[in-house]
């Protein structure tokens, strides 16, 4: 393989080697990324060890997709406090004004205008809605920063949040209430999400997996235990499209970790083909056995799943498709709306490939 | 509200002694005093729900222990009848049976939501025993309890629901006549005999529920009667109008029995040898009544030919059904039974997958059997006719499911992928220089670990901001 190059020409190359990957460069380090559910829009949050940060909105044309149709929209770029852990739009495509959730200091909706995209040049820039602040609960001086969250989309007025304080909350955004804070783990939460029904599990510092029902609020299931002793779990992608899959992360680790709710304790599949840690993961939206992984070797791998558990060779899985970005990829998602793409972000650059 | 009392006895039954399940046979008056499934409660493994992270108080801890198994018990039935409703569309077709599925609640459960002896509860509501068959129908019939050990070895002739006790691993059933139908009892440990434990039962499930009713006849049975009258099938109807007879004999049986307790007594004392005897002498008087039967049914054949064609037709059907079902759902359903394996066996079926398949064959093996029996032994077995329907609905269920599954198994790659095919990369120098140690996940940590932990100190630095002109930004309302 070619020897690797300093990152910018390095960059420069793999982009001039692929026409079907189209670039925007911002003026920050960029973290988190979020699709839209029903606009050609992706919104960037910057990641600036400062309290000021920004967070882009920027177009593409899904269809016939150019360099020059892949921008930032000026216009609508608004200041955020800390960089945000997390973007997520409303899951709902039909609601009428989009919103936009971020997680730092505190969770925040953001009304933004994605309606006409044309008339950017006119259109005001995403406006502050709402601050869901733990503080307000707890009767605290100290906040509980947040290190993600995740909107339930059966039913859109909740968002679950993790925090560094050990407690998951499930927040009512109608009502701007907390509707339920469980002390989740035994250390700090790093990733929440959504299964069915009220369901979500929760990733944390003590290296489990637990899975909660809000119906049984007494109870969880730790589904999984990272096999070094307290190696902490980072991130966590619940299938959407087949609520029996999981994947996780661990810290310091370049495997995927892929787990099936009816087995619970021993992963369905770890996967190893990165060359370096793993940052990030992401379900194919419509299809059951088909995730996309990225890490700081600075490839994303598009993963299929064998069709029987047992199926797993023992040297295990080579995945199906790569792409090689010449940097440490930071963030990864799958469009929903549109799942021939997915975006990347590393560096100062958000990258949309296509599958 | 005779239904709650009797879901209540039976839930103090399973707890007190810590057996895993309990239930309650009841007489159907209306189609010839079969005894169908009144009542249950589940007591045993769960698979979604494990531990407890909060440390609540004790009696906390049991009252919630308890509302989660009286919840699951109901859910076990919702699901129950659901099958049922979509068996029955299922037979007007595929598309019916679609539209019933997704009309389902959100929270019911699912088939795979279920544990092996879940499985064993659930569907032991679709069977029906006359008195004298089964476990339920001989307890009833001799006014004494039966007690099986070994119920996941022995022969299907012994205990009809074997196959299912053998998946389930349930070892030990019992059942125990009481005033208005037959309590049974079922745990997967293994328990020999022992008296006190069915006095001890009984006691518990009187307390509970008999002191709050007085004795009727099964005609006036306080459960809801067309409820469980629909589980009949065509044929054990015109069954049940042939034992009619027998009813009225086990009537004077416990009138009987009634006046000479101290018989009675004696009579359980003295052992096996008189329980051979009661087995003889009711086998016998059942097989006239089977002859009895078998004339009725020819009688009903020369007068009404439209009903037994279409029976006949019904039973053909089924058997294709289940013919179909068990060649093109095989290997679909050994990756479910592997998927449904219990915590203490996942390890077990990932090393050796072949348990599981064994299993399901010998579960088809038996459905195959049970559609090709001589005419004599599907009379002596007419419950059997109820739980492969039932077992056929899941399966369409299943089908159903997978099919719907292998629509998105496909992964389009567009000819303008960005992405490459993956070829397996030569050479060890590549992975050494592209491993980076010094940045390790360096965005990822300093999001989740770095980043947050500074939240405080810039906060307490921004405060004297956001008290004056910083607030009239919006970002910080107060």
């Amino acid at each position: 393989m070619e020897q690797p190059k300093p990152p910018s020409v390095a960059a420069s190359a793999a982009e001039a080697q692929n026409p079907n990957a189209f670039t925007c460069e911002l003026p920050h380090s960029i973290y988190a990324l979020a699709f839209s559910p029903s606009a050609p829009v992706l919104a960037a949050g910057s990641f600036l060890e400062d309290l000021h940060n920004r967070v882009s909105l920027l177009s593409f044309d899904p269809v016939h997709p150019t360099a020059a149709s892949f921008r930032a929209l000026p216009a609508l770029s608004f200041d955020h406090p800390y960089p945000p852990t997390k973007l997520q739009f409303h899951p709902r495509a039909a609601s009428a004004p989009h919103l936009l959730a971020s997680s730092s200091d505190a969770l925040r909706l953001w009304l933004a205008p994605l309606d006409d995209l044309a008339a950017t040049a006119t259109a005001a820039a995403p406006e502050l809605r709402s601050v869901l602040d733990n503080r307000k609960t707890s009767a605290s001086e100290f906040c509980a920063p947040l290190t993600s969250f995740d909107w339930n989309e059966a039913e859109p007025r909740r968002i679950g949040t993790a925090s560094i304080d050990t407690t998951c909350t499930i927040w009512d955004i109608e009502r701007g209430v907390v509707e339920t804070q469980l002390i989740a783990h035994d250390k700090a939460v790093h990733d929440i999400a959504w299964g069915e029904n009220g369901i979500f599990a929760s990733v944390s510092a003590d290296g489990s997996v637990r899975v909660f029902d809000l119906r049984d609020k007494e109870h969880s299931t730790i589904f999984y235990e990272s096999p070094r002793p307290d190696t902490p779990l980072l991130r966590l992608a619940w299938n959407r499209y087949d609520f029996h899959y999981m994947a996780t992360l661990l810290m310091d680790s370049s495997a995927v970790v892929v787990l099936d709710m009816r087995a619970p304790g021993v992963p369905v599949a770890e996967l190893h083909r990165h060359r370096a840690c793993a940052n990030a993961v992401a379900w194919a939206p419509q299809a059951t056995r088909h995730l996309c992984s990225a890490g700081d070797d600075g490839q994303a791998l598009i993963w299929e799943l064998p069709a029987t558990p047992g199926a797993v060779p023992a040297e295990g899985i080579d995945p199906v498709m790569v792409y090689d970005a010449g940097a440490e990829i930071n963030q990864l998602q799958w469009a929903a709306a549109y799942p021939e793409w997915i975006s990347i972000a590393f560096e100062n650059k958000v990258q949309l490939l296509r599958v | 509200m005779a239904g709650g009392e009797a879901h209540a006895a039976l839930q103090a039954v399973a707890q007190s002694l810590r057996w895993t399940y309990s239930l309650l046979w009841q007489l159907c008056p209306h189609q010839g005093s079969s005894l169908v499934w009144g009542e249950g409660h589940y007591n045993g493994a769960v698979k979604t729900r494990k531990s407890t992270v909060m440390q609540p108080p004790p009696a906390e801890e049991e009252d919630d222990a308890d509302h989660a198994a009286r919840h699951r018990s109901r859910q076990l039935r919702e699901l129950y009848d659901w099958l049922q409703q979509a068996g029955e569309n299922s037979s007007g077709g595929v598309q019916t049976s679609s539209t019933t599925a997704s009309r389902r609640p959100g929270a019911a459960l699912s088939p795979e939501d279920l544990t092996e002896t879940e499985w064993f509860f659930l569907m032991s509501a679709s069977y029906s025993f006359p008195p004298g068959i089964g476990l339920p129908g001989r307890a009833f019939a001799r006014r004494g309890h039966v007690w099986l050990t070994g119920a996941n070895e022995v022969d299907s002739k012994v205990f009809l629901r074997a196959i299912l006790a053998k998946s389930a691993g349930i070892q030990t059933v019992v059942c125990i006549p009481v005033v208005d139908g037959v309590l049974e009892i079922g745990t997967t440990e293994k328990v020999e005999e022992d008296m006190g434990l069915i006095q001890y039962a009984r006691g518990i499930f009187m307390d509970q529920h008999g002191i709050h009713m007085k004795p009727t006849l099964s005609q006036h049975s306080t459960s809801n009667p067309v409820t469980h009258c629909t589980h009949q099938h065509p044929i054990q109807v015109q069954m049940q109008l042939g034992i009619t007879s027998q009813t009225k004999f086990d009537y004077s049986d416990e009138l009987n029995a009634d006046e000479e307790n101290d018989d009675t007594e004696e009579e359980g004392m003295s052992g096996s040898d008189t329980n051979n005897t009661d087995t003889e002498r009711n086998s016998g008087q059942l097989q006239l009544q089977m002859q009895d039967q078998l004339n009725m049914v020819s009688n009903d054949h020369q007068t009404i030919p439209n009903n037994a064609v279409s029976s006949e037709l019904m039973q053909c059907e089924m058997s294709e059904v289940v013919r179909d079902g068990c060649s093109n759902n095989i290997l679909e359903d050994e990756i479910q039974m592997l998927m449904d394996c219990q915590n203490s066996n996942c390890q077990l079926n990932l090393q050796g997958p072949d348990e599981p398949c064994h299993s399901w064959h010998f579960l088809c093996e038996e459905l195959q059997n049970d559609y090709q029996p001589a005419t004599e032994d599907q009379v002596a077995s007419p419950e059997n006719t109820h739980y492969p329907k039932t077992l056929m609905t899941i399966l369409h269920y299943n089908t159903l499911r997978q099919q719907e599954m292998n629509i998105k198994n496909y992964l389009p790659v567009s000819e303008k992928s960005s992405f490459s095919r993956w070829t397996t990369p030569e050479g060890s120098d590549d992975n050494k220089t592209m491993i980076s140690p010094g940045t390790t996940q360096r965005m990822l940590k300093s999001i989740l670990m770095i980043v947050p932990s500074s939240h405080c100190s810039y906060r307490g630095a921004e405060t004297p901001e956001s008290r004056g002109g910083k607030g009239a930004s919006g970002c910080h309302p107060r």
